[in-house]
């Protein structure tokens, strides 16, 4: 690695190639740039902070020592969340705790016409217009957690490139090495079955 | 060329499984799109499935944006620093 420090690069182009270089500069502005989307990628695959953090360092080296086997096909974060995706996985598969409950129980059910099973009250429950505190806090939020932590992983990876990272659709099966409609078909069963364990929940308070 | 009366109506299954998310993503072709706000006009439980289903997206959006703490911040780039010196002296 170079001693000096240079002025960080400004684009991801300029990184990869200060990073090929062996910059100092440019492992420390790819961490500044990536670190805290490496971090929740990997917090949102393994729910564990600690795991995180050793991903987020596992990557980093990874992005480091392979730089040349990037190949700019893509763009660079892309290939950082595919490494960080691999990363997580890999490291959960070692340890799989929580009990993943089959989607199919959370999903909406239908009758032979067409319309949705369940009472009209259940059906027609809007509660989008609920406060923010009251939607990310208390209870709630709790319900919303373990609705996360029990969805099935290839669904938990999909959600987070998707709904916090806001990946498109094709980079996300990018990430994942899916295609664009595995990706999409994961995203919506994922955002159904937490919708619905949240629509429980809120349905009972009343 | 299918007049209104022979297009197929949208059902809420239809709607729901496999309209809705390119709804959302305004990926439906014009008479996709329309067959879908004319089911939404007339079916109150569908209005409401998309309203949550929108509001749902945000929330886990939210739940899961784990902020990387500082100090873990700071220990990664004292483990990155120290772990790649080591490297070179390896090599050297």
């Amino acid at each position: 690695m170079a001693a000096e420090a240079a002025r960080p690069p400004d684009s991801d182009h300029a990184l990869v190639e200060a990073l090929r270089a062996g910059d100092a500069a440019a492992l420390e502005a790819l961490m500044a740039r990536y670190s805290g989307r490496v971090y929740r990628l990997a917090c949102g695959i393994l729910r564990n902070e600690a795991d995180a953090e050793e991903v987020a360092q596992d990557v980093f080296l990874t992005l480091f020592r392979k730089v040349d086997s990037f190949e700019g096909k893509s763009a660079l974060w892309t290939w950082i969340f595919r490494v960080t995706t691999n990363a997580a996985l890999a490291r959960r598969r070692g340890k799989r705790l929580e009990v993943e409950v089959p989607l199919e129980e959370h999903l909406p059910r239908f009758a032979a016409d067409g319309h949705r099973l369940g009472d009209d009250s259940y059906l027609e429950f809007d509660w989008s217009r609920t406060p923010e505190e009251e939607l990310l806090s208390g209870e709630a939020r709790a319900v919303v957690r373990r609705a996360i932590d029990t969805l099935p992983e290839d669904y938990r990876v999909v959600l987070v490139l998707r709904d916090v990272e806001g990946l498109s659709n094709e980079e996300a099966a990018e990430a994942v090495g899916e295609t664009v409609a595995c990706v999409k078909s994961r995203l919506h069963r994922a955002r159904m079955a937490l919708r619905e364990q949240l629509t429980r929940h809120l349905g009972s308070q009343r | 060329m299918t007049t209104p009366s022979e297009r197929p109506e949208v059902r809420c299954q239809d709607f729901i499984i496999d309209l809705l998310l390119d709804y959302l993503e305004e990926t439906l072709g014009p008479e996709g799109r329309t067959a879908c706000e004319r089911h939404l006009e007339d079916c109150e439980a569908c209005r409401a499935y998309l309203a949550t289903y929108s509001r749902t997206r945000q929330v886990v959006g939210a739940t899961m944006a784990e902020p990387m703490p500082d100090e873990m911040k700071a220990r990664l780039r004292r483990f990155l620093l120290e772990k790649l010196s080591r490297d070179g002296d390896d090599e050297s």
